[in-house]
């Protein structure tokens, strides 16, 4: 999947981002923390910065990971991303 | 507060009719949307000396249902849109983890200001007639009254 390497290292710096950031938005690209935000607009925007439009992840930093739900359009295959 | 009604009119453009009862229910609450780049990316595209491409219009299905948004994905395609996240979601058929997109929402001819900053999930919503479907997460800054013998909506921002 793509972002699969940055998922991976979020997953793997979870403990320690919520010591230091809890409940704020993280920057990552490939195995690398880029930076802290307040807030997703930021991050993201800073993402662009560094980035440019190659995939960055931004993700909040959360003690459970948050799970959407989306029953009405489960009868369609969902997209999972190129 | 603004106020968008969507009418959903009969063959003789009345509403609270059967019919117009009727084709609400059918075609479900929609409201025009345009989908384009977000104001970041648009700076960042003007530094680089190329346009933002033109926002892709189509209809919003507002979904009480769905915690999340979604869009057509051939309109991250279009706008050139990076990955910048991913979402465990949960269905009647079983879960996936997709990617996120970041992309910012008018609603032509309607009050509703503009949404800069939300974050999508693609899929193939076209099939369905619909660009966008407007989940909770964009909801929750809305009030919605659903008028179902009356055949029309109120979105209020």
């Amino acid at each position: 999947m793509i972002l699969d390497e940055e998922r991976q290292y979020f997953e793997s710096q979870r403990g320690d981002l919520l010591a230091r950031c809890r409940n704020q938005f993280v920057l990552m690209k490939a195995s690398k923390l880029i930076g802290v935000y307040p807030d997703a607009q930021s991050a993201y925007a800073d993402g662009l910065q560094h980035f440019g439009l190659a995939p960055f992840l931004v993700r909040q930093v959360l003690e459970e990971e948050p799970i959407a739900v989306a029953p009405a359009l489960s009868v369609v295959p969902l997209h999972a991303g190129p | 507060m603004p106020v968008h009604n969507h009418y959903y009119p009969d063959g003789n453009n009345q509403i609270n009719t059967i019919e117009s009862a009727r084709l609400l229910a059918a075609r479900g609450p929609t409201i025009p949307v345009a989908v384009g780049v977000t104001p970041a990316h648009a700076a960042f595209l003007e530094r680089e000396g190329r346009p933002a491409p033109p926002a892709v219009t189509g209809l919003a299905l507002v979904d009480t249902g769905a915690s999340l948004c979604m869009v057509d994905e051939s309109v991250i395609g279009q706008l050139g849109i990076p990955a910048f996240g991913y979402q465990n979601i949960a269905g009647a058929t079983g879960s996936s983890t997709q990617a996120t997109y970041a992309a910012s929402l008018s609603f032509p001819g309607t009050p509703i200001p503009n949404i800069t900053f939300a974050d999508f999930v693609g899929s193939p919503l076209a099939q369905l007639g619909i660009l966008v479907l407007i989940g909770r997460n964009v909801l929750s800054s809305f009030v919605l009254v659903y008028n179902g013998p009356g055949g029309h909506v109120s979105l209020s921002f």
